[in-house]
C-alpha cells in the first residue's frame, strides 16, 4: 500500500497544472457513426477528436466552417450541442511483445478478458511507407507449408501475395495455415466484418495448435462500426510494423478486403462524398494500396525486418474483374487464385496453378525447392493442356497417356488436408518422388498412402538425410543419389503390398 | 431548402461585408437581409439560414464567454479580457456563473477555450495517477 501511495506521490510530484489552451467545436448532427461539426477551426486532417466520456473520433472531411468525423466507440448518447475538442494527436495503437498472444479491437484495446495490455510504446495507425532508399528486394522465402503454394506460388518475407476466391473455397484456411507453419514469424491477424462465431472458431484453432503463441488477433467483426471495420486494418499494420522495425518477421492476413471496402463505401456516402464505379468514393484505390505498400522488406542498415501481407479478397460467383479484385490485384505482388469447382471436385486447397502467380517469390524460393518445383510446373502445365484435348478423343498415343497418368498424381500429391502444413524437407522428397515418375506404377487412389507411408519411412530410417535438405536447403547430387536409391527401395516394399 | 454553392458563396461574401473591423453595420444586414428574401422562397430560407449562421459565427469571435464559480466584478471581468486582446479583438463580454468549476475562470472566444479552472486541474492530475492520457 506504501509503494503504491509513494509512487503516485512521486507522480504528483513532477505534475505542473496548467491553463489549457483548446480548440473546440459543437456536435450538429449525429447519425451512424458519423457526425457533423461546427468550429474546431485549427483541426487537421485524421486527427483524433474527444467527444469526452472516452468517445473519440477521427477528423475526414474537412470544410470551411464545420467537418465530417467518423466516431471509434459507442456514440449512442452523443446528442446536437454536445462539445467535442481537438487532440493535437493522430489516432495510436499499442504496440510490442505485450500484444503478442492477444487478441485485440482496431483501437488496440483487448477484448479476450486477459485483462490490459501492458505496453508503453504506442505507434500511430496511419504512417507512410518506407522508402525506396530503406528496401531490399525479397529473398528469404515465407514457407506456408501446403505443398501447392510453396511449389509453385512461393512466397518471399515482404511480399504482398493475394488471396482471392469465391466464398466457401478455403481462403481463411489457407490463411490459418499460413500462421500454424510460422515459428519465428509473428502473425497477425485481421479479421475484417466476419462472423464473431468465425473469429472465435480461428482463436481456438489457433490455441489448439500452440499457434496463438506468436499470434495478434485485430478483430473488428460484422457487429462493430463500419469505422472500426474501416480502422482494423491500419491498426493490424501498425503492430506488425513495430515488429518490422526491431529487425523481426513479421506476417499480416487482411480478412477480407471487400469487406473493408464496403466499410469504407458506408462511411464515404454518409460522409456525402461523391461515389464512383460500384459506389465506392474515388479514393478506394488509394485506400488499398497505401495499406498494402506499408508491407516490405527492410535492408539490414534499417534492421533487416519484414513485414510480409497476405490479404484476401472474396469473388463473387468468380468475378475477378470487378472494381476492388482488380485494384488489389494490381497492387500486390501476385495472387493465388482459389476455384469453387475445384473445390468440389475434392482438390483442397483448391489453388488454380494455372491462373496462381508469384511475381517476386520465386527469387527467395529454395534452391532444393526450385530443383523439383521448375519439373513440377512444366509436367502440370502440359497435363493440364493435354486433359483439354484427352476430353475429346478416347485413343492416346503411350506418351500423351503417362503425361495425362503423372498429371493426376501429381494433383493427388498436391492435395492436402487442412492445418496439416508440411515441412520444407518433407515437401522437396515428395515431389521429387512424385515429379520423377516414381508414383506412375500406382494407381492413382493410392498416392495419398504412398506419401504417407514414404514421409513415414523416411523420417524412421533416412533421418540424417532429411535433416540435411532441412539444414542445408538444397538437393545436390550426393543427396539426390542417396534419396533416389531409398525411393527405389521403397517402391519396392511399397508394391508388394500394394500392387 | 436547396444548397446551392453559388449563393453560399455570396451569403459568406454578405458575412464578412457585413462587418467593419469586428463591428456589425446594422444598415448593411439591413440591405442584405432584404436582398436575400427577393429570392425564390426555397433560396431565400437557405440563404437567411446560412446568413444568420454566419453572423452568428463572426459575432462569437469577437465575443468572451467568462465562466466563473462565482460571480466576478466588471473591473475583475476587465482584467481578464485586457490581456486577451492581444491575440483577440474582443469587442463584447458575457459572464456566466458556473459552480462545477469549483475556481479558477474559463474563457471562450470563438471555438477558442482557455481553461484555468480548478475542475480541469482535478481532471490532469487524476490523468496523471491514472496514466490515462
Amino acid at each position: 500500500m506504501n509503494d503504491v501511495l509513494k509512487d503516485i506521490e512521486k507522480q504528483l510530484d513532477s505534475l505542473k497544472t496548467k491553463a489549457v489552451k483548446e480548440n473546440v467545436g459543437t456536435v450538429t448532427e449525429v447519425g451512424d457513426g458519423i457526425a457533423r461539426i461546427e468550429g474546431l477551426s485549427e483541426v487537421q486532417a485524421s486527427e483524433l477528436l474527444d467527444f469526452g466520456n472516452g468517445l473519440f473520433g477521427i477528423a475526414l472531411n474537412l470544410e470551411a466552417y464545420n467537418i465530417g468525423a467518423v466516431l471509434l466507440g459507442d456514440f449512442t448518447y452523443l446528442k446536437e450541442g454536445d462539445t467535442v475538442k481537438t487532440t493535437g494527436q493522430i489516432l495510436q495503437v499499442p504496440v510490442g511483445e505485450a500484444v503478442v498472444g492477444r487478441v485485440v479491437n482496431a483501437l488496440g484495446l483487448p477484448i479476450d478478458g486477459k485483462g490490459p495490455i501492458k505496453s508503453t510504446k504506442k505507434y500511430p495507425v496511419e504512417k507512410i511507407a518506407p522508402g525506396v532508399i530503406t528496401r531490399k528486394s525479397v529473398s528469404v522465402p515465407l514457407q506456408t507449408g501446403i505443398k501447392a503454394i510453396d511449389a509453385l506460388i512461393p512466397i518471399g518475407r515482404g511480399q504482398r501475395e493475394l488471396i482471392i476466391g469465391d466464398r466457401n473455397t478455403g481462403k481463411t484456411t489457407i490463411a490459418i495455415d499460413t500462421i500454424i507453419n510460422q515459428k519465428d514469424v509473428i502473425c497477425i491477424y485481421v479479421a475484417i466484418g466476419q462472423k464473431t462465431s468465425k473469429v472465435a472458431q480461428i482463436v481456438a484453432k489457433l490455441e489448439q495448435t500452440g499457434a496463438m503463441e506468436h499470434t495478434i488477433i485485430v478483430s473488428a467483426t460484422a457487429s462493430d462500426p463500419a469505422t472500426m471495420q474501416w480502422l482494423a486494418p491500419y491498426s493490424g499494420t501498425t503492430i506488425g510494423e513495430y515488429f518490422m522495425d526491431q529487425g523481426k518477421d513479421a506476417l499480416i492476413i487482411y480478412d477480407d478486403l471487400s469487406k473493408h471496402a464496403n466499410a469504407y463505401r458506408q462511411m464515404s456516402l454518409l460522409l456525402r462524398r461523391p461515389s464512383g464505379r460500384e459506389a465506392y468514393p474515388g479514393d478506394v484505390f488509394y485506400l488499398h494500396s497505401r495499406l498494402l505498400e506499408r508491407s516490405a522488406r527492410l535492408n539490414e542498415d534499417y534492421g533487416g525486418g519484414s513485414l510480409t501481407a497476405l490479404p484476401v479478397i472474396e469473388t463473387q460467383a468468380g468475378d475477378v474483374s470487378a472494381y476492388i479484385p482488380t485494384n488489389v490485384i494490381s497492387i500486390t505482388d501476385g495472387q493465388i487464385y482459389l476455384e469453387g469447382d475445384l473445390f468440389f471436385a475434392g482438390v483442397r486447397p483448391a489453388v488454380n496453378v494455372g491462373l496462381s502467380v508469384s511475381r517476386v517469390g520465386g527469387a527467395a524460393q529454395t534452391k532444393a525447392m526450385k530443383s523439383v518445383a521448375g519439373r513440377l510446373k512444366l509436367d502440370l502445365a502440359q497435363f493440364r493442356a493435354l486433359q483439354a484435348f484427352a476430353q475429346f478423343s478416347s485413343d492416346l498415343d503411350p506418351q500423351t497417356r503417362s503425361q495425362i497418368e503423372r498429371g493426376k498424381r501429381i494433383t493427388e500429391i498436391l492435395k492436402q488436408p487442412p492445418f496439416s502444413p508440411v515441412a520444407l524437407e518433407d515437401q522437396v522428397v515428395i515431389l521429387y518422388a512424385a515429379t520423377n515418375g516414381y508414383l506412375d506404377e500406382f494407381p492413382v487412389e493410392k498416392a495419398r498412402e504412398f506419401e504417407i507411408q514414404y514421409l513415414k519411412a523416411l523420417s524412421l530410417r533416412e533421418k540424417k538425410l532429411m535433416a540435411e535438405i532441412a539444414d542445408k536447403k538444397v538437393l545436390d547430387e550426393k543427396l539426390t543419389s542417396q534419396l533416389e536409391k531409398f525411393t527405389k527401395e521403397f517402391i519396392k516394399s511399397f508394391s508388394k503390398i500394394n500392387k | 431548402m436547396t444548397k446551392n454553392k453559388r449563393l453560399l458563396k455570396l451569403v459568406n461574401l454578405a458575412v464578412t461585408q457585413s462587418f467593419e473591423k469586428g463591428k456589425l453595420n446594422i444598415k448593411k444586414v439591413t440591405i442584405f437581409v432584404t436582398g436575400f428574401k427577393k429570392l425564390p422562397s426555397n433560396q431565400a430560407i437557405f440563404a437567411l439560414s446560412e446568413y444568420l449562421k454566419g453572423i452568428k459565427r463572426v459575432v462569437a469571435e469577437h465575443t468572451a464567454i467568462i465562466e466563473s464559480p462565482v460571480k466576478l466584478s466588471d473591473v475583475e471581468i476587465n482584467k481578464i479580457i485586457k490581456p486577451l486582446n492581444s491575440s483577440f479583438l474582443i469587442l463584447n463580454s458575457e459572464f456566466k456563473v458556473d459552480p462545477s468549476l469549483l475556481g479558477g475562470v474559463k474563457v471562450k472566444i470563438g471555438d477558442t477555450v482557455l481553461d484555468h479552472s480548478v475542475s480541469r486541474k482535478i481532471e490532469q492530475v487524476r490523468k496523471k495517477i491514472t496514466g490515462n492520457i
